[in-house]
């Protein structure tokens, strides 16, 4: 394979000054990510360590293979959500390896408000259990919650995907014989009981792990009952007495140990045999992807360089390279596992959404995960485009790339508007995993086009029913508009709202994404075949 | 006339064929064959390598498409250029660049005349809330500049070309 020739100037102002512009957007996402993860009032840390209890990172280090990676998904869930409140939606999870099997880590933050379940706590952990269900990766659920945050009971509990669903995937994923384990270290509340009741396997600590449908204090209400913790639902009474957890422990570290083991025990299932070759680190530094991405979002860049800069030795064979220049397909290695890529290199035309649905068949003819690169503005309008059907054009590369049956992982480089998102398989399409950079923004349209919209629908109401149009009534609605749609645009918004799998720093991506295919691969390719094709 | 590879040596291209398999490797280089035996690589660095009855001993490390050899105290680097690069090259297409979408020009930065690095920002246009750089596929010199600032284009049209290389 080629090596992508490079024509960054590093030495440019350009350069320069997109390099410092994408370091200090790295540097405050490395921030808010370590503000999530550890910073907690003193009162609450002195609590769990007055209980015996350590924090979630903790369980996870002691409970992971020593010296192995921990993908940690959605570290900033919820960071623009309930005033801050709750930190990466108070629970903990990602990829890691136990017994050198790769798992999902389900893992409950009671340094927050005693790790109730916010909303987005229960979008995050469905997500999380979707993706085991997805990838047939086991599941060890490291439970300490007070249960749902009654406040906001309505916006956890009654849909499809509130926290019902959380059980539905359990069962699930039993019956496909993929294993859980739950790990007791603190309270099961309510319906956090069925956590650990629906895992195929579970350990509880003796004095401070506890399952129970209603707490003492619900139960002195409901009956009169006066009952401790432990007496209603502890160790023992569930290892000699109910049968609903498996096995007892002394410690967290005990507990940690015995789920060690149980793990052990687990059938190793063969992974999907994708081709790999040996693995060789990209030839250009991906540190110089800081230089290559624009300061503005209205700024575009060659994708060219952001593949070389991800892939193995820079090395791409590109596909129709003359044709349908605006989307770059092609060939490459990912930790030495072949991928196909899609790229955004400007607005998908004609016969760039053509090629793309040509390229994501031969993927899946070849049996090729596919990566797609978004960079995208949408698909080209006019009635110029209109007569040449862009729109069943672009319906064609939605059909191709929803019928797949080789996984798809998606990365957020930039922009993602409009249905150029839909093509390129943005959140609604069953990515195994997406990830975003810093300097994301995404929205049905651009915010200046949104409140150029708006201010004209505004004044088209007004001239309708006969008043006066006061500009400065105009400009409110386009700088409010604006305003607005800069807020939710932002990638710290769409991560908090559960939009990806969490934001990377961009010289990272290649080992999120290394990471995330060999994960893939637990799971069994599906069944070929596509809807139909508008021609 | 079997197929041939193209590899460059200190800036000159080779053609290179293989003429024969059995029993014996035959290489035709530049239209003349050679017989080629690699025998006991001492290590992955190190082979002996014997040409037409004469033995080297060869020392070589790989960097993607290139070769880097020692032979004796001499050093050879050896490109190969894959065939889709080499298409791309012997199709001219590097020399005109296009608008790959209509657009509007907001900046020139290229004069007749001028030379230019790879890498250069010749023409920054805008299209579709977006603006894209255009430029230097190679060094070279500026032949054309054929859209002035704030002018309109079509897709496809010609922006800027550079003189064909020698």
């Amino acid at each position: 394979m080629p090596r992508i020739q490079s024509t960054i100037q590093t030495g440019s102002a350009e350069f320069r000054r997109y390099y410092a512009h994408n370091r200090g957007l790295a540097r405050e996402l490395h921030e808010k990510q370590r503000a999530a993860r550890f910073d907690r009032p003193q009162k609450d840390i002195e609590r769990l360590a007055n209980h015996g209890k350590m924090m979630p990172r903790e369980r996870i280090e002691k409970l992971l293979d020593p010296g192995t990676p921990f993908l940690e998904l959605s570290t900033l869930c919820a960071n623009m959500a309930y005033d801050g409140e709750a930190p990466s939606a108070s629970v903990v999870t990602g990829i890691g390896m136990v017994q050198g099997r790769e798992v999902i880590i389900n893992a409950n933050d009671s340094s927050i408000k005693g790790g109730a379940w916010y909303p987005l706590t229960v979008k995050k952990i469905v997500r999380v259990l979707d993706m085991a269900i997805e990838n047939h990766l086991p599941v060890i659920h490291l439970c300490d919650s007070a249960g749902g945050f009654l406040p906001l009971q309505s916006e956890l509990f009654p849909d499809k995907y509130m926290a019902g669903r959380m059980f539905r995937n359990q069962s699930i994923l039993s019956k496909m014989n993929v294993k859980q384990l739950a790990l007791v270290f603190g309270h099961c509340t309510a319906g956090g009981a069925y956590i650990p009741a629906l895992s195929d396997y579970s350990v509880i600590v003796r004095g401070t792990g506890a399952v129970f449908l209603a707490g003492p204090p619900l139960v002195k209400a409901a009956t009169g009952e006066i009952v401790t913790a432990d007496e209603l639902g502890g160790c023992d009474l569930h290892t000699q007495v109910s049968g609903t957890c498996d096995y007892p422990a002394s410690t967290e570290e005990e507990a940690i140990a015995i789920g060690r083991e149980i793990v052990a025990q687990w059938e190793q299932t063969p992974k999907w045999n994708l081709q790999r070759d040996a693995v060789e680190p990209p030839y250009y530094d991906p540190d110089e992807l800081y230089g290559i991405i624009p300061d503005d979002i209205k700024r575009s860049f060659e994708m060219r360089e952001v593949i070389a800069r991800i892939v193995d030795g820079s090395q791409f064979h590109e596909y129709q390279p003359a044709y349908g220049t605006t989307l770059v397909c092609g060939y490459a290695n990912i930790w030495g596992f072949k991928v196909g890529i899609l790229a955004n290199n400007g607005v998908l035309f004609n016969d760039s959404a053509l090629k793309g649905a040509h390229f994501i068949e031969l993927c899946n003819q070849n049996n090729t995960p596919i990566v797609f690169l978004q960079n995208i503005t949408g698909y080209m309008v006019g009635r110029e485009y209109e007569a040449r059907g862009i729109s069943k054009d672009g319906a064609k590369m939605i059909m191709a790339q929803v019928g797949s049956h080789v996984p798809k992982f998606t990365v957020m480089c930039h922009g993602s508007f409009g249905a150029g998102n839909y093509g390129m398989c943005g959140r609604a399409y069953d990515s195994r995993m997406l990830f975003s950079w810093p300097n994301h923004n995404i929205g049905i349209m651009g915010g200046e086009q949104a409140a150029k919209t708006l201010s004209e629908v505004k004044l088209r109401q007004l001239e309708r029913r006969g008043e006066k149009v006061e500009q400065s009534e105009l400009d409110r609605v386009y700088r409010e508009t604006l305003e607005a749609y800069q807020h939710q645009m932002s990638a710290y918004y769409a991560t908090s709202e559960l939009w990806d799998d969490g934001i990377v720093d961009p010289i990272d991506t290649r080992n999120a994404l290394g990471m995330s295919i060999s994960a893939a691969l637990n799971a069994p390719l599906g069944a070929q075949g596509y809807g139909i094709f508008r021609f | 006339m079997a197929l041939e590879y193209i590899f460059n040596l200190d800036g000159t291209d080779h053609g290179v064929s293989i003429a024969a398999r059995n029993p014996e490797l035959v290489l035709t280089v530049d239209g003349v064959a050679h017989q080629v035996r690699e025998s006991s690589a001492l290590n992955d660095e190190c082979a002996l390598l014997t040409v037409d009855g004469r033995s080297y001993q060869v020392w070589r490390t790989w960097e993607s498409n290139r070769i880097h050899l020692r032979i004796g105290n001499r050093s050879f680097s050896i490109g190969y250029e894959d065939a889709i690069t080499a298409a791309q090259h012997h199709a001219g297409g590097d020399d005109t660049l296009r608008a790959d979408m209509p657009g509007v020009v907001v900046g020139i930065n290229a004069k007749v005349g001028a030379s230019v690095v790879t890498g250069d920002v010749l023409i920054v246009i805008e299209s579709m809330k977006m603006q894209i750089n255009i430029v230097a596929p190679r060094d070279g010199t500026v032949e054309a500049v054929y859209v002035d600032i704030n002018q309109t284009f079509d897709k496809g049209a010609q922006l800027i070309s550079l003189h064909a290389e020698s």
